[in-house]
């Protein structure tokens, strides 16, 4: 899935610089419910369910 | 007190006189190499003035001056005469200093502008000429690698990107002495240029097809699906300088395309720069619209139970390589 697919690249990459900081924005973006419109609900649940998982992984969390 | 005032009148009547057009139109010496010193002077004066600039223009456009500079042009690179190449540079320079679109018309026409560019890189009386020729052939080998088929939206993509290159590269870029607004005729043209190339590229529909699919075939080669994405980016770039509504009808074109699937094919490729261009392919479009791509997500999937939350602040530290990143995602309430 698109949104995974770049959370991925996000955490994967290099260079962190190249990348990574401007997928970080993109995703930021796609999650801001300021500027979500009637996709609200759909798509925050679509996120906790499907996207926190990669995006927290194997990875410590706090 | 009279002799202020005299003054006074006497320069209202020079100023006058420059908005007029009773000044007499300016004529160029005649086309020819041994009157080169003489007409680059004449054109370095006829910048002075708005009104000068405006007759200056005229007589360039008249008489196919143009044409007939850049023939002294090649005449002058066969002889190698570098003082009169270097005339030649000034020449050009000043017309460009003009910043008159129907002059950027001939100039830039596609048997014209690379010999215009070859008068602009004698720049230096003792250094070599600046190769700038050979990189436009360069980049022009590039952009072909996407298969267009229609000539006149060809010509007005490699059009597009000389121009460029002259404006980025070659003339002087804005500083004390030459102002921001000095150039901006050239500005527009390029501007209005790539509003044209979206426009024609959207009423292609064939072209933007067949490239779609090829992007997502996959026995393309990748440099071949590289190169695709990379104009992707370009054509993205160019549709920034659409009126909203023109905005609008391109993205909704690209996303029934399928740029988004397309998308998830390339930003895992390992090439960076296809890399690199499909994120910033997609920072354009959730710039533009996140909903775009959140609507796409939702019917990625299909609708699970809801779950009932309260409202979530989620601090997230991830660490990869030697780095942390602090990620905080705001969420909002839900309830049902």
């Amino acid at each position: 899935m698109l949104i995974n697919i770049a959370i991925e690249q996000m955490l994967t990459d290099t260079e962190p610089e190249l990348g990574a900081v401007q997928l970080m924005g993109v995703i930021r973006l796609l999650l801001d419910p300021e500027n979500m419109l009637t996709e609200k609900t759909d798509f925050l649940n679509f996120f906790y369910k499907h996207s926190i998982q990669t995006l927290i992984g194997k990875n410590a969390c706090t | 007190m009279d002799i202020t005032q005299d003054i006074v009148e006497e320069s209202e009547d020079e100023r006058f006189e420059e908005m007029s057009d009773s000044a007499p139109p300016i004529e160029l010496p005649p086309c020819e190499l041994s009157r080169l010193d003489d007409i680059a002077e004449a054109i370095a004066n006829g910048l002075t003035t708005p009104s000068r600039k405006e007759k200056l223009a005229m007589a360039i456009e008249s008489d196919n001056y143009i044409k007939k500079l850049l023939g002294l042009f090649r005449t002058c690179e066969d002889l190698e005469n570098i003082l009169e190449l270097h005339h030649l540079y000034e020449i050009f320079k000043n017309i460009f200093l003009l910043n008159k679109n129907a002059l950027f018309e001939i100039m830039f026409a596609e048997d014209t502008i690379f010999d215009v560019v070859g008068c602009l890189e004698y720049e230096s009386m003792d250094n070599p000429p600046r190769p700038h020729r050979q990189y436009l052939r360069k980049l022009a080998r590039f952009r072909e690698a996407i298969p267009i088929k229609n000539q006149e939206l060809l010509a007005k993509i490699h059009q597009t990107y000389r121009v460029q290159y002259i404006q980025d590269i070659i003339l002087p870029a804005p500083s004390v002495f030459v102002e921001d607004t000095m150039l901006n005729s050239l500005s527009s043209f390029i501007f209005f240029n790539k509003v044209e190339i979206v426009t024609l590229i959207q009423e292609d529909e064939k072209f933007l097809v067949d490239l779609f699919a090829l992007l997502t075939d996959p026995n393309t080669p990748d440099l071949k699906r590289r190169d695709i994405v990379l104009f992707l980016k370009e054509f993205c770039g160019f549709a920034q300088n659409l009126q909203p509504q023109g905005k609008d009808a391109f993205y909704k074109t690209l996303t029934c395309l399928g740029i988004l699937p397309a998308l998830e094919i390339t930003l895992v490729m390992k090439d960076q720069r296809t890399k690199s261009a499909s994120t910033d392919i997609l920072t354009a479009i959730v710039e533009y619209s996140p909903s775009i791509v959140r609507n796409y997500t939702l019917q990625q999937v299909s609708k699970t139970d809801e779950v009932s939350s309260s409202t979530i602040y989620l601090h997230v530290r991830v660490r990869y390589k030697s780095n942390t990143m602090f990620i905080t995602f705001f969420a909002a309430s839900n309830a049902y």
